[in-house]
């Protein structure tokens, strides 16, 4: 079937949940509220690294209107960590356990009938410390006289303190690569502290009710990760803890693992039996809540005379914080990002996450994409310039061919990079444009003009628990449909995009189609909002279930209609006799005779989906080998800015993106997707930065974190390159959309300012100071790049 | 100090008349929120800087977290709750939904009643009015050019309506 | 976060307002808007015991010229000023601070009495109450120390009003009630230019109106606002401009006022750098030097002073150019 007689699937149907958000009726974990319900707050160290000597409860537990107060005392000190794996074991207690690692750890929770009252017994708990000597800078916390925030990795041999993760992996023959390239080009880079800047902050109702059973309404990313570190770390069977849907006010990566104050929360709801609901202030959020990955990147490159990549050398440094968090994966995922788009014949990498005192990470959009192709993409553009190419056509010449294998056994399939790059040159005017802006750089105007060009590879689902999604599709008498899946819609329309696929397979319209989601005792499993494989994984898994009930329905329709079932034909909700369209049945009486005559099935279909199913185990995250994902979206992005040389301010005119994701379930989300990522990446290479001082953020406000406003929209274009199709009979290969591009703007409008004004960007943010820096520089004769 | 005493203050919101004692340091959000239980109307920050607590008073779009309730007693408010008619969503909502406008929603409530109060008093807004009317209302998922194409279409079709009738 | 107890007052008349302040002898704060005030409160940092409300007294409110002035109320919107016609026509430097502030729903309660008199700014100051108890109390919150500049012997906070600097640049006045009654103060006159106590007003004194000169067709007025944002950011550093132009478009005179620069707005004396020079062939070159003196730049707010201090220029210039583009456009007219 070709894609263009799809009735659902492929068009911009509006969001399912759109009404109900636009009419305030969406209740997100901030307006639960329970009969009953305390307010909990929590204590958090003020200190970045220290010892705790004691912890003295007893006046707060004595306030009226104190109901219960819990510290490590009263948990189970069992660690949780975002891994947890044999190399690398959870290290990270929900509540602080004899030593505080950050600022803003959690110390001691507190349950009142109301906020001023729980606030006043914070104030009444005393906390004697001991404080400790701290280290902030990764490559500072590296070296041997750094204060020791926890032991080195017992693997890593190396002589450096604080490693908590250290990665290696290579393929080809680096020296080889090396001793034969015509030019070599090394490159550091540095990448800031950013955070997710989802506006719903961290907020949890737990209520632990007296048939032993807790419920939590917390706002997160997936629900089943959630119940697993719950349970495990409160000592309950998976069984009597229960997570259920609320609707999630935005949160790009920083709200997967489990918080400190939810497990606060439950603790403190299993101890009064009363429901207990946290939620953060916005100063709570920056300050002890999760942020993004900061990365530093050393690059080596070496390529022929005609620009063909021979190799590659990369060492990466992570900051990651008081705890491993997900920083071992960042720069597991760093490498993924430098070997996926293009050809590089040999590559040596490694990796190294370090411990330091500030806050733990996060994953954040892109996870370690936009730093590692910032980085990369930059010294494409010097190395093209060097040796006299114009960026595209260096591009063109490595990016990867559809079927190229990767060095871990993937491959990259049906691969639209090279086409992405050539349609938005094409589109955007990119040549004409860029020397435009090189015979512009020595004009009188102040103001000026760049081009440049990002793009990425990204993985589009991968194997972390919970691994897999199930989906069940059961028809209601009157043939709508209900859909139970574990899947939880953060903003993204997983809803919507698993109603259009179930609506595909049955012919039922979609506004009879009815999704009952993200609820650990009423839906089966999911993979969950957070590994970029949910169109993918739990959209097959839906589009199995579908056909599973379809198959059963046309059976029940066969008997009835004394027909064989290649001969049905369904169209509206009824079902004929391919040859003889007078003979014809319902869905609705296709249904009933299925309950009368065949042992009350009522039709349900159940799908199940994992990617790579024949993998065992996720991948390495020592020595990176084992499969990622099947399936790699990609981009190309070119972003136009305009720099004021007066003050230094950068405005990105426009960002067009040319991307591969498969094809667009529905193409009005992803355009969603791309634009909120373009969004993001402009606050990345612009304007966000975490500012951090002594382990102390100093800009804990969305005044002083400066996320872009309406004002600086940027305007975006796309192009879209179909790499795959839907087919009703057969599982589909859909891609990424929701992630990878975060890093398609940062590196375009690194390279655009390079096109403007000559001067090569080596950190972000570029804020306006670092612009005016450097070009005071190169105006007294100085060459110099914009760097830390 | 004695605790300061509540006041009695009557509010209209959404059309009706409430009575309500408030003790003099709530804000109209907290009173909205908990005392009539109008969760649409979220918070996102403490200081004004985010927009999401917007509600309209006597028409015109302002942050109710910076408003004290017995400050705007007498007044006439519109929080999102008030806004669709007889199960019919004012046209800046239908325009929202349709045009991708909504993502996570959390922006919402705010970024729909500032449109409307500059559609009220501008029917035909340019694009960069359109900007500057929600440039206090920050919206973390869509990049804001969704919503900008939804409020200029929420604007031709009030004033498609209006010219029809 | 919730804000402190405080009883709440609403005075008919001015009188009123002053005699329940004595009656009940509390540390009293007015609210207007309330936009610079309940952030204060809701971090600690303003905890008065009770709140007077200006909004129900009459005559605060309004814009009229009269006599070659223009009257403004205090208790007037920033949205009135920003939409009335008078004002930007003959004082366009003062629309365009209005419409500099925070953003449009701001506009809509916020008052041009509120916004001079807001408070002085700095990120080592504007936290919440429990992010301060990390720290050693600065000297703005009673302690010892400046953390902005490490050996500081005095608070380095930073007066970040848009509207002052317009109304400086426009010569205007306030008209101050208070105790001993009414008087009328150069707006330049209302800062102490001192970071702890930025106002020369006596504790429990209002501002109740602004008087501004109507300048003839020869002089027009110009804001320009560095941010990092184009919306909701206090300014970094900014400038309001009054440039007089002959019929040769010679600057006959020149007004120029600085915000975020220091501990209150500061009025640049030019006349001897651009006054008589065609602005067109004008020369700013000389801005760089005599900028930065005036001013008290320091690492206290979204960028860094060093960063500041350079486009104190750039952005006065800019203001300068705004206005005198005015004025040569009457000129023509």
């Amino acid at each position: 079937m070709n894609n263009n007689d799809l009735k659902y699937v492929g068009k911009p149907v509006p969001r399912k949940d759109g009404p109900l958000k636009a009419t305030g009726g969406a209740q997100y974990t901030v307006d639960i509220s329970l009969p009953g319900m305390l307010v909990g707050k929590v204590l958090r160290s003020p200190y970045p690294h220290a010892r705790i000597l004691n912890i003295d409860t007893s006046q707060a537990k004595k306030l009226p209107g104190v109901k219960a107060v819990v510290t490590s005392a009263d948990s189970l000190k069992v660690k949780h960590g975002f891994i947890d794996t044999p190399r690398y074991p959870a290290d990270q207690y929900p509540i602080a356990v004899d030593m505080v690692r950050h600022a803003g750890e959690e110390i001691a929770g507190v349950a009142a009938i109301d906020e001023d009252t729980a606030n006043e017994a914070l104030s009444l708990i005393h906390v004697e410390y001991e404080r400790l000597p701290a280290v902030f800078d990764p490559e500072e916390a590296m070296k041997l006289d750094a204060p020791e925030i926890h032991p080195n990795h017992p693997k890593v041999s190396d002589p450096y303190k604080n490693i908590g993760g250290k990665i290696e992996t290579a393929f080809g023959d680096i020296e080889k690569a090396f001793t034969g390239s015509y030019l070599i080009r090394e490159d550091k880079f540095y990448c800031q502290i950013r955070t997710h800047g989802y506006m719903e902050p961290q907020a949890t109702v737990a209520s632990w009710d007296h048939s032993s059973k807790l419920n939590v309404w917390t706002s997160s990313m997936g629900v089943f990760l959630k119940r697993a570190r719950l349970a495990r770390t409160l000592g309950l069977p998976f069984g009597s803890v229960r997570i259920l849907k609320t609707y999630v006010g935005g949160a790009f990566g920083g709200k997967i693992d489990l918080y400190g104050h939810e497990y606060i929360a439950s603790l403190l709801s299993m101890k009064c039996r009363l429901p207990v609901k946290i939620v953060y202030t916005r100063e709570e959020v920056f300050k002890a809540a999760r942020h993004g990955q900061p990365l530093i990147v050393e690059i080596k490159t070496g390529v022929k005379r005609d620009g063909t990549i021979l190799g590659q050398q990369i060492r990466t440094i992570n900051d990651s914080g008081a705890y491993r968090g997900s920083g071992v994966v960042a720069i597991f995922l760093a490498w993924g990002f430098a070997m996926a788009p293009y050809r590089i014949p040999s590559m040596q990498y490694e990796g190294y996450s370090v411990y330091t005192n500030n806050l733990v990470r996060a994953p954040q959009r892109g996870h370690g994409a936009p730093k590692m192709r910032f980085a990369a993409e930059s010294q494409f553009d010097v190395i093209a310039e060097e040796l006299g190419m114009d960026p595209i056509d260096f591009r063109l010449k490595n990016a990867r061919n559809p079927g190229d294998m990767l060095p871990n056994g993937d491959s990259v399939k049906n691969f639209g990079l090279k086409e992405c790059i050539a349609k938005v040159a094409e589109k955007t005017d990119f040549k004409a444009k860029y020397e435009a802006a090189l015979k512009e750089r020595h004009s009188g105007s102040t103001i000026k003009r760049g081009i440049g060009i990002g793009t990425t590879a990204y993985f589009s689902g991968s194997l972390v628990y919970p691994n897999s999604s199930t989906v069940i599709v059961r028809f209601n008498d009157d043939a709508s449909v209900s859909v139970m899946t574990g899947a939880l819609d953060i903003g993204q329309g997983c809803e919507t995009v698993i109603s259009q696929i179930v609506a595909e397979e049955l012919g039922v319209p979609l506004n009879e189609i009815h999704v009952h989601a993200a609820d650990t005792e009423t839906t089966p499993v999911d993979i969950g909002s957070w590994i970029s494989g949910l169109t993918y994984v739990t959209g097959n898994a839906a589009k199995k279930a579908a056909s599973h009930a379809m198959k059963k329905l046309l059976n029940v329709a066969a008997q009835e209609l004394g027909s064989e079932v290649q001969e049905l034909i369904a169209l509206d909700k009824t079902i004929f006799v391919g040859h003889s369209p007078d003979r014809k049945i319902s869905y609705g009486q296709a249904i009933a005779a299925s309950i009368a005559k065949n042992k009350g099935d009522c039709i349900i279909g159940e799908g199940h989906f994992r990617t790579m199913k024949d993998e065992v185990s996720p991948p390495s995250l020592s020595t990176a080998k084992g499969r990622w994902t099947e399936n790699y979206s990609n981009y190309a992005q070119v972003a136009e800015v305009e720099v004021d040389t007066e003050t230094g301010m950068v405005r990105i005119l426009k960002a067009t993106t040319a991307h591969d994701c498969g094809f667009p379930v529905n193409p009005v989300l992803v355009e969603g997707q791309i634009d909120g990522q373009v969004s993001m990446g402009q606050g990345h290479i612009l304007s966000e930065e975490l500012r951090v001082e002594d382990g102390c953020v100093i800009n804990p406000s969305f005044l002083e974190y400066k996320m872009p406003c309406a004002l600086d929209m940027v305007e975006t274009d796309y192009i879209d390159v179909i790499t795959e199709t839907y087919d009703k009979e057969h599982h589909y290969n859909t891609k990424e959309v929701g992630e990878g591009y975060v890093s398609g703007t940062v590196a375009s409008v690194a390279n655009a300012i390079y096109n403007a004004i000559g001067i090569r960007v080596k950190k972000t943010p570029v804020h306006p100071q670092d612009i005016i820096d450097a070009l005071e520089k190169h105006e007294h004769g100085g060459k110099g790049d914009l760097t830390r | 100090m004695t605790r300061p005493s509540k006041q009695i203050i009557s509010l209209n919101v959404n059309g009706d008349d409430y009575e309500l004692a408030v003790r003099p340091n709530r804000t109209l959000l907290e009173v909205l929120r908990e005392d009539l239980m109008l969760t649409g109307t979220k918070e996102g920050c403490e200081d004004g800087s985010c927009g999401t607590c917007t509600v309209l008073l006597d028409g015109a779009p302002v942050r109710s977290c910076m408003l004290l309730a017995v400050d705007v007693a007498g007044r006439h408010v519109v929080t999102i709750e008030g806004l669709a008619s007889d199960n019919e969503l004012h046209p800046v909502q239908k325009a929202f939904v349709e045009y991708g406008a909504i993502q996570c929603g959390y922006c919402s409530p705010g970024m729909i009643l500032t449109a409307k109060a500059l559609l009220d008093t501008n029917p035909n807004p340019t694009e960069e009015e359109i900007k500057l009317a929600i440039s206090g209302n920050l919206c973390r998922c869509t990049g804001y050019n969704k919503i900008v194409s939804a409020i200029k279409i929420a604007g031709e079709n009030i004033a498609g309506v209006s010219s029809h009738e | 976060m919730r804000l402190p107890e405080f009883s709440f007052h609403e005075p008919l008349t001015l009188d009123q307002a002053f005699a329940t302040i004595k009656k009940n002898n509390g540390n009293a704060r007015f609210l207007a808007g309330g936009t610079d005030l309940v952030p204060l409160m809701k971090f600690g940092l303003e905890t008065p015991s009770m709140i007077v409300s200006l909004k129900k007294i009459e005559g605060l409110k309004g814009i009229a010229e009269d006599n070659g002035y223009a009257m403004i109320g205090a208790l007037t919107t920033l949205r009135e000023i920003i939409s009335s016609t008078v004002i930007s026509g003959k004082l366009p430097a003062l629309s365009e601070a209005a419409m500099a502030v925070a953003a449009p729903p701001v506009w809509n309660v916020a008052t041009l009495g509120g916004n001079i008199r807001q408070q002085t700014r700095c990120v080592y100051y504007n936290q919440s109450r429990a992010w301060r108890l990390e720290k050693e109390p600065c000297f703005k919150a009673g302690g010892n120390v400046c953390h902005a500049v490490p050996r500081g012997k005095k608070c380095f906070s930073v007066y970040c009003g848009d509207i002052a600097p317009a109304l400086i640049a426009l010569d205007a006045a306030a008209t101050i009630s208070g105790m001993a009654g009414p008087a009328e103060v150069r707006l330049i006159d209302l800062f102490s230019n001192d970071g702890l106590s930025p106002f020369t007003l006596e504790k429990n004194t209002i501002i109740t109106g602004i008087k501004i000169p109507v300048p003839g067709a020869a002089s027009r007025s110009g804001y320009a606002k560095l941010r990092v944002r184009s919306a909701i950011d206090y300014p970094l550093v900014s400038a309001a401009a009054s440039v007089a132009l002959d019929k040769d478009s010679i600057i006959t005179g020149v007004k120029l006022a600085l915000s975020a620069v220091g501990p209150a707005p500061v009025a640049i004396d030019l006349n001897g750098v651009l006054v008589g020079v065609r602005i067109d062939t004008a020369d700013f070159t000389a801005l760089k030097d005599v900028l930065p003196k005036k001013t008290q730049i320091a690492d206290n707010l979204a960028l860094p002073g060093s960063y500041r201090r350079k486009m104190l220029s750039v952005i006065a210039k800019k203001a300068i150019m705004k206005a005198a583009e005015r004025a040569a456009e009457k000129e023509t007219i």
